[in-house]
């Protein structure tokens, strides 16, 4: 035993709430990270992809015998998939749930850019070359591409089995919105509203190395970011159990949802791997991945009406929306709830009315873009209270600030149940004015006036709703068994005393190992560097559990509650063994500067190293009742129940962040171009594990959003075709678009949390609400047309100043 | 995209009808031709590979179909061509006119592209189809001289 001082508890360093380096940047930097294109085996076969360069066509013919001529080459039909694989189960009911989706294309095609043949060779080059032998004879059908377009009578019909476009529907009511419309003294009725089309751009695309394994397995080192969801799909088609898949995930660069969707692909895999007994490796180009992994929920909202009275209270609104998903339903219609996590945003609306429509189109299919499903309902929510107070002539400032949930009305249950943990907007909105300095731009906005640039200021508030109870899954299909969410980790001791972290998660830069570190590190006594954190996910060697993965802004809760529920219990274990060697109770036992003291005899303590020795090889010392592993799993399930199905009334997820940001911008009035001259946001994420991290995902989420609504827009044509496959023409936002984004923060603790940290990092599209309030601001300095799309490149902003009236708009007034 | 234009080719009407209704030689004057036409009457088939810049050089199997025609007058050609993520299509017409050494060729038709190379197509897919067209009669009037 060693000498020592006594031990101050309360003196110990506390590393949550630091700012401390990432653990994960040592590698990275020095190019030491490990991503799926990195991994490589003897013998393996490189896959190049034939896609469907048509919207929409039969597929008459596939002759792959040409490229087979070519030494080494094995390919993989449509045909043989129909034989080898059942079609990926659906979410939906029926009539959605009876779409036949598979792998690769069978005898149609339905986005341009559907897998439709596989070739496998032993290069890169080879395979590419032998995909251009591959004949397949199309026949060009109609295309649909829009939402409007595809409900219509006469619409080609996608989906034969289906026998309409509407994939699902639902209404959804709370409140008494028709009383509402017929007491309130104004009502503003908006005919449309759209949210665009845009997608996540990943640094690494999808990429994977599939193993055969002829017990009949396989091992997928990919990037795929939810594999526990990947393999529900992937095993059933396989006509195997999920037993048979080994997944592992190492670095990923970037996911954003989009990654969760690549199932199909990897199924393409496992079926060539199996087939032609080599290891298969497969990497997107650019173009690939942009028309063929996931793009964001495309969502039009149509006939709006909201009730309001005299004094600026917005009692709730009614519309109907119609979400264009593309070709197929793989992650939808879960987008279909999805939303009504946050059915009244920021505001305390109680009557609310949702004719809610799941469609198909002749696009790429959707995939739970960062944001998922929320961001296209609280941009519609701004949009609204935007309207609102331009059109009734109420302040922007002081309509939200009257109509906000207010802090001292937390925790707050939304009128379909869902229960805002905490939070404080007013406050979160002074700050942001304060620190934009708001009196100083609306003096100059008016100086601007007549110069040739008119400068608008916009307010943007959102929510980032984490840790989901998928129970949300039967508010689309009672018969989906799936309620409640969780995830687990791994916590133990290793030979040496040092303590090791196995996550559950597949991250793609949030930097979970880096905070699990962190909330270990104040458990056990010892410093985040004294934490190694294993990376990605291993479901061959590592812990899960049905939800584990990486998505839905929840790591804070659900995988550092694991994180915490795991030290904590390995914590346990070592302050048992150190009673036992040091002589001591428990109670009198604290774990500080990696060693294990007594509190009370200052004489005592043992190195951890020294303690875990005694366990692990030298255990005769240890008292034979003493029954320890050092190795400790802990699944965390937050506190949630299932909702209530007819009335989809219940609590849909457990933690809100919010996020407010305020933009200034100019226009030039001769161009439509449009400068950011100012932007500061505030975000409130209850207690914050890592600030550094925090500030990170804020900015990140602040770039895809400004991106989004100025420049980035995937693009079709009547017939289908994808005009923005490359980075020439989907303008994906860089270093330099991005203004200096100012950012502060509040913290409002969750009182339903382990640690009051709340899940964040998708960021609610804030800028999307923020800019387009601003352009609206604009406009209001000249005719006033409504800002109704999400979109807004300089042309859009050119039209919207020389449109004059207020097409689209009503408001009537008793 | 709607195409047109005209150029002056320094062969005699007749011998530039023979070259045009030829697919051995229009698909040595097509610079992007990697493999020998195959196929006999008004059909025939070969492999291209147009360059298209950043795009670069995708493998299209292009199948050209005589429509319909008027010998050394004008004459109708139909072209439809696919690699394993883009398709290409055309229709169109073009006449000759004038005596002598020389023959005025003028020409219109539609053109649609399809899968990847779409996106080249609403930005410089009229100025290289127009390119492609300058460019096979260009070696036909070489081959002339």
């Amino acid at each position: 035993m060693s000498q020592t001082t006594g031990i101050d508890v309360a003196e110990q360093q506390e590393w949550k709430g630091q700012s401390t380096d990432r653990k994960e940047d040592g590698r990275l930097l020095r190019g030491e990270g490990r991503f799926a294109d990195d991994w490589n085996r003897p013998g393996q076969l490189y896959v190049h992809l034939v896609r469907s360069p048509y919207g929409h066509a039969r597929v008459r013919s596939v002759d792959v015998s040409e490229a087979e001529e070519l030494s080494g080459v094995v390919t993989l039909t449509g045909s043989e998939v129909r034989e080898q694989t059942d079609p990926f189960q659906q979410l939906a009911p029926p009539p959605g749930g009876e779409m036949r989706d598979y792998c690769l294309a069978g005898d149609r095609v339905r986005f341009m850019g559907e897998p439709v043949v596989a070739v496998a060779a032993p290069t890169r080059r080879l395979a590419r070359d032998a995909a251009e032998l591959v004949r397949v004879d199309y026949e060009p059908l109609e295309a649909v591409t829009t939402a409007e377009g595809t409900v219509a009578d006469g619409a080609p019909l996608l989906h034969e089995e289906v026998g309409t476009n509407v994939a699902w529907q639902r209404t959804f009511d709370w409140g008494d919105i028709d009383g509402a419309l017929e007491h309130a003294d104004h009502v503003v009725s908006i005919d449309r509203l759209h949210f665009h089309r845009f997608s996540s751009t990943p640094l690494e695309a999808s990429a994977a190395l599939v193993e055969y394994d002829e017990g009949g397995g396989w091992t997928l080192h990919c990037n795929n970011q939810m594999p526990q969801f990947a393999v529900m799909f992937m095993a059933p088609a396989l006509r195997t159990t999920t037993a048979r898949f080994r997944y592992v995930t190492k670095d990923i660069g970037g996911g954003f949802g989009i990654k969760i969707t690549s199932y199909p692909y990897l199924t393409i895999l496992c079926l060539l791997a199996r087939k032609a007994r080599r290891p298969i490796k497969w990497t997107e180009w650019r173009s690939e991945h942009i028309m063929g992994s996931a793009h964001g929920n495309e969502r039009t909202f149509l006939d709006v009406r909201v009730p309001v009275l005299d004094d600026g209270t917005i009692l709730g609104f009614d519309v109907r929306a119609l979400d264009d998903v593309g070709a197929y339903t793989r992650y939808e219609p879960l987008g279909g709830v999805i939303w009504s996590q946050v059915t009244p945003g920021c505001y305390r609306f109680r009557n609310i009315r949702v004719d809610y429509s799941t469609v198909v189109t002749n696009k790429t299919p959707a995939g739970p873009n960062r944001g998922y499903s929320r961001m296209q309902h609280l941009w519609f929510i701004e949009r609204v209270v935007d309207i609102v107070a331009h059109e009734l002539g109420f302040d922007p400032v002081e309509l939200r600030k009257q109509n906000y949930i207010q802090p001292d009305e937390f925790p707050y249950e939304t009128p379909n149940g869902c229960v805002y943990d905490s939070g404080d907007y007013p406050r979160m909105l002074d700050l942001a004015l304060e620190m934009v300095g708001h009196d100083d731009w609306r003096r100059r906005r008016e100086e601007a006036r007549g110069s040739g640039k008119l400068i608008g200021i916009g307010i943007g508030t959102t929510l980032d709703s984490g840790a989901n109870n998928f129970g949300q899954a039967q508010l689309i299909n009672p018969h989906l068994p799936y309620s409640g969410n969780g995830e687990m980790a791994n916590a133990r001791m290793d030979l040496f005393g040092e303590v090791v972290l196995t996550l559950g998660t597949a991250p793609q830069g949030q930097s979970h190992e880096t905070t699990a570190a962190q909330v270990a590190a104040d458990i056990l006594g010892v410093a985040p560097d004294e934490v190694f954190v294993r990376t990605g996910q291993d479901t061959g060697r590592g812990v899960y559990t049905g939800f584990s993965g990486t998505y839905a802004s929840q790591f804070a809760v659900t995988g550092l509650g694991a994180v915490q529920g795991a030290a904590e219990a390995l914590k346990a274990d070592l302050v048992a063994v150190a009673a036992a060697l040091l002589e001591v109770s428990e109670e009198d036992v604290v774990l500080a500067d990696g060693a294990a003291h007594s509190k009370t005899d200052p004489e005592k303590s043992m190195a951890l190293g020294e303690l875990v020795g005694v366990v692990h090889t030298n255990n005769t010392a240890l008292p034979d009742d003493l029954e320890v592993t050092l190795n400790r799993n802990y699944l965390y399930r937050p506190p949630l129940s299932a909702p209530d199905t007819e009335s989809a009334f219940g609590n849909l997820t457990l933690t809100y962040a919010a996020q407010l940001h305020v933009c200034v911008l100019e226009v030039d009035e001769e161009t439509g171009q449009v400068e950011i001259l100012d932007y500061v946001a505030v975000d409130d994420c209850g207690r914050r594990i890592n600030p550094m991290v925090v500030e990170g995902q804020v900015h990140g989420a602040a770039a895809l959003g400004i991106g989004a609504v100025l420049n980035e827009s995937l693009v079709y044509d009547e017939d289908g075709q994808l005009l923005s496959t490359n980075f020439l023409d989907y303008k994906a936002v860089t270093s330099v678009d991005v203004p200096d984004i100012r950012m502060t923060d509040i913290e409002s603790p969750s009182p339903f949390s382990p640690s009051g940290a709340k899940g964040m990092g998708e960021g609610g599209g804030t800028p999307l609400h923020t800019v387009t309030a601003a352009l609206q601001d604009v406009s209001a300095q000249r005719h006033g047309a409504l800002v109704t799309d999400t979109h807004n490149p300089a042309e859009t902003v050119h039209r919207l100043l020389r449109t004059e009236g207020k097409p689209g708009l009503q408001v009537t007034s008793n | 995209m709607r195409v047109e234009g005209s150029s002056s080719v320094q062969m005699s009407r007749s011998d530039l009808w023979d070259a045009l209704t030829d697919p051995a030689a229009l698909s040595r004057a097509l610079s992007a031709t990697v493999a020998p036409a195959a196929g006999e009457g008004d059909r025939w088939e070969v492999i291209i590979r147009p360059s298209l810049g950043s795009l670069g050089r995708p493998r299209l199997r292009a199948t050209f179909e005589l429509v319909d025609q008027q010998p050394g007058e004008w004459l109708r050609i139909r072209m439809h061509a696919i690699g394993s993520e883009n398709v290409v299509d055309a229709e169109g017409e073009a006449r000759l006119s004038g005596d002598g050494q020389s023959t005025e060729v003028s020409w219109e038709g539609d053109v649609s592209l399809g899968g990847v190379i779409g996106s080249v197509g609403q930005r410089s897919g009229r100025d290289l189809v127009q390119a492609q067209i300058d460019q096979v009669l260009r070696s036909l009037s070489r081959a002339g001289a």
